[in-house]
């Protein structure tokens, strides 16, 4: 394969995994709907004695992950990269560290263990030890364009040749002591804060009638001004830009802040039906947002058709991106649970 | 694959180092080539309940290199060091703000730690059930530091923190050397950032791996880390806007590589950073004999500098380049760190080499060519930088003289 001709994520897999309460309760899985709880123990993902030296977030990401593997068929993922998206790492283990460090007799007499968690590529790091992955590890903070960033990094990569496949995650854990703050910060209740990770498996490709639904161009920036009609442009021109007319777009996943959702009249009349505003929840989900659209997306778009996702905050900083699905088949990510819909959007 | 041969040559052409050794190319580059020892007794951590009390702080006042330094009081420390030296690398680019405003942009920052003062504050009031308001919250997330940077030139391209550790400031030069090449930006500021911060302290103490006053990289019995902060900031552009616009080049990106130990969180793997570097001359398209200066990631731990050596033995052979670490001066600035190296690479590409400072006694188990003696005159034309990171991410970037 050409580096020239690598113009393209497929989505081969994806899951994610929700874990309201303790990790031994289980979680549910999204994927291609809603899962029966799950039965993974800690102790199923890493021997016992190393427990200590995970956190949640970790522990709930190589549990994404197994699931991703439960389908792989030898490939070795030593050429694989891994790009993280997440708001701030595992920021409560950070807090935990400065509390220990703030009571000790001692300021430096903090749990050694969960000192490699306090970094924030402490989650991707865990995952590419177990499971083997040597390529480029990144990870990017961008709020909620993370997993949009994380895709247009991914896009850079699979151009530049030396990976084939490329794991995007993003995670935030919302039961935590700074997830609680955010929570409450923006209203929302209890039982929303639900702790999540997202892994997309994407294999490079340069053939765009490949059977999976197929991120083909991605950007972030910021608009200028930051309005909805600026939006309601931005969707048009990126389509455009990328070669596709407006009656070719199925579906067009938008994310905005709490400020403009009263300003979104006139996106729905551009795009009618198609347009599918992300429930408030998720839009407040940090890096999740774009992993919650890129899922609904590789779902719904149908054969043929584009789909669009955007995301954009208050300041006007937005990513976009572009899903098709080619005629041969739509809808078809592989996923390891039983096939379904998600549920909203 | 070559950056001439693949898309847009990408050059660097304005430095901002805001760094405990000096603040701004001049000063910077007077410290490296006078060797000047940065260590001071901390004063920006309490450190009453901590064995260890030396570090290496930014002096004076960083509103000072802040133009519009009151629409960014509320953020925190690593935003203003990051704002400061995107400032000092835009002047010294000859590049006004207002001919940049609305413009792609493109502003990659590394972190280890993120907004650290304003999360020790949000602990603090947590521990008073004062938590603070949405506002002071929204502050704490990492990705202040690149947004304010955006914010602060009016950019509308990215602007992304890359939360790589130690190496994240050379991984974001490596985004910035991507987007520029893939066309996708027309400027991209690029370095780290990150401030001076108990729990860094506390970390590296905990681990036994923090040196008690000067920090001595190859020395033998050297004993750590010198934790220290500061802002690193870098203008890449393309070859010919450069041109186009009579700007300075002080080097062309050569080449890159990034990869993952996948082996330990904290433990560094030399063959795994090896290949790494082999890839990264592969990359640019640079035989290892070429390389005249390795500016290396050096923290002065025995662990660190001791695979650092076998890595580059197992590139290079018996006759390796000469390697320094400015480590020895400045201390460990984490994100910021590799972005402080590879401003200090220009120099090495344009005057001579930086010293290692503090090596009284050799490591006889790292016998290499380390600058040791103080600065060493005349340029050389291909250099690496490398960084290492927990969680096992290792970055490296080949620079060049213009051909």
């Amino acid at each position: 394969m050409s580096n020239d001709a690598i113009v393209a994520l497929a989505v081969d897999d994806w899951v994610m995994l929700r874990m309201p309460g303790a990790f031994e309760q289980g979680g549910t899985e999204l994927h291609h709907g809603l899962a029966p709880r799950w039965d993974l123990t800690a102790g199923e993902l890493v021997p016992s004695r190393e427990l200590k030296n995970f956190d949640r977030q970790s522990l709930l990401l190589l549990a994404a992950m197994s699931l991703i593997e439960d389908a792989n068929q030898g490939e070795s993922l030593a050429r694989a990269a891994v790009i993280g998206g997440t708001s701030n790492g595992s920021i409560d283990t950070v807090i935990q560290l400065i509390k220990e460090s703030n009571e000790s007799r001692f300021a430096f007499q903090v749990n050694p263990a969960q000192i490699p968690n306090t970094v924030i590529n402490s989650s991707v790091g865990q995952l590419a030890i177990k499971y083997g992955i040597k390529g480029a590890n990144v990870s990017l903070c961008a709020k909620e364009l993370s997993f949009y960033s994380a895709m247009v990094q991914g896009l850079r990569f699979a151009r530049r040749g030396d990976c084939e496949r490329i794991y995007a995650t993003a995670m935030e854990t919302f039961s935590g002591e700074f997830g609680t703050l955010y929570a409450d910060s923006h209203g929302l209740d209890a039982a929303e804060r639900i702790d999540t990770a997202a892994i997309f498996s994407f294999r490079t490709c340069s053939d765009p009638q490949t059977p999976e639904p197929v991120v083909r161009s991605c950007v972030t920036g910021r608009l200028f001004p930051a309005s909805a009609a600026s939006l309601g442009d931005l969707i048009l021109t990126f389509a455009a830009g990328n070669g596709v007319v407006p009656e070719r777009l199925g579906r067009v996943s938008v994310s905005v802040a709490d400020s403009w959702r009263s300003a979104l009249d006139d996106l729905g009349q551009a795009f009618g039906e198609k347009l599918a505003v992300l429930q408030r929840t998720k839009a407040l989900s940090l890096s999740l947002v774009g992993a919650y659209q890129l899922a609904d997306l590789a779902q719904s778009v149908k054969a043929g058709d584009v789909g669009v996702m955007a995301c954009v905050d208050e300041e006007g900083f937005y990513g976009i991106a572009l899903v098709g699905c080619s005629e041969a088949q739509a809808g078809a990510a592989k996923g390891s649970s039983d096939s379904g819909k998600v549920g909203d959007v | 694959m070559n950056s001439s041969g693949k898309g847009a040559r990408v050059v660097v052409t304005g430095l901002g180092p805001v760094s405990p050794i000096g603040v701004g190319k001049e000063a910077f580059f007077h410290a490296l080539k006078t060797g000047v020892n940065g260590t001071v007794p901390l004063s920006k951590i309490d450190t009453q309940r901590f064995e260890r009390k030396y570090g290496c702080e930014v002096k004076g006042t960083i509103a000072e290199w802040i133009a519009d330094f009151d629409a960014f009081a509320e953020s925190g420390t690593p935003s203003h060091f990051a704002l400061a030296a995107t400032g000092l690398a835009l002047a010294d680019a000859g590049i006004e703000r207002e001919a940049i405003a609305g413009k792609r942009v493109n502003c990659y920052f590394g972190t280890t730690y993120g907004e650290s003062n304003l999360i020790d504050d949000m602990v603090t009031a947590m521990a008073q059930s004062q938590p603070g308001g949405r506002a002071s919250l929204e502050r704490t997330f990492a990705s202040e530091i690149s947004r304010d940077v955006a914010r602060s030139i009016g950019s509308s391209g990215e602007a992304v923190t890359i939360g790589n550790a130690c190496s994240a400031s050379n991984a974001a030069l490596i985004f910035g050397y991507e987007a520029i090449q893939a066309g996708d930006c027309e400027l991209a500021i690029c370095g780290g950032s990150d401030a001076v911060y108990k729990a860094t302290f506390a970390t590296f103490h905990r681990l036994g791996s923090m040196t008690d006053k000067d920090c001595t990289p190859f020395n033998a019995g050297r004993k750590g880390v010198l934790t220290s902060e500061g802002g690193s900031a870098l203008v890449l552009e393309s070859y010919e806007r450069a041109i186009r616009r009579g700007a300075h080049i002080y080097a062309e990106v050569l080449g890159f590589a990034m990869n993952c130990d996948a082996d330990h969180m904290v433990r560094l793997n030399h063959h795994s950073v090896g290949d790494c570097m082999k890839a990264a001359l592969a990359n640019a398209c640079v035989p290892p004999g070429t390389v005249g200066y390795i500016c290396a990631h050096g923290t002065g731990t025995a662990a660190n500098d001791s695979n650092e050596y076998k890595a580059i033995e197992a590139v290079f052979g018996h006759s390796p380049p000469p390697v320094s670490s400015i480590k020895s001066m400045m201390g460990h600035s984490m994100g910021a760190a590799a972005g402080f190296g590879a401003i200090a690479c220009m120099l090495a590409l344009s005057e001579g080499l930086p010293p290692t400072i503090n090596v009284s006694e050799q490591d006889p188990d790292i016998p290499i060519d380390v600058v040791c003696e103080g600065f060493r005159a005349g340029k050389v034309d291909v250099v690496i930088n490398n960084a290492f990171a927990f969680g096992g991410n290792n970055s490296i970037l080949v620079f060049g003289n213009l051909k």
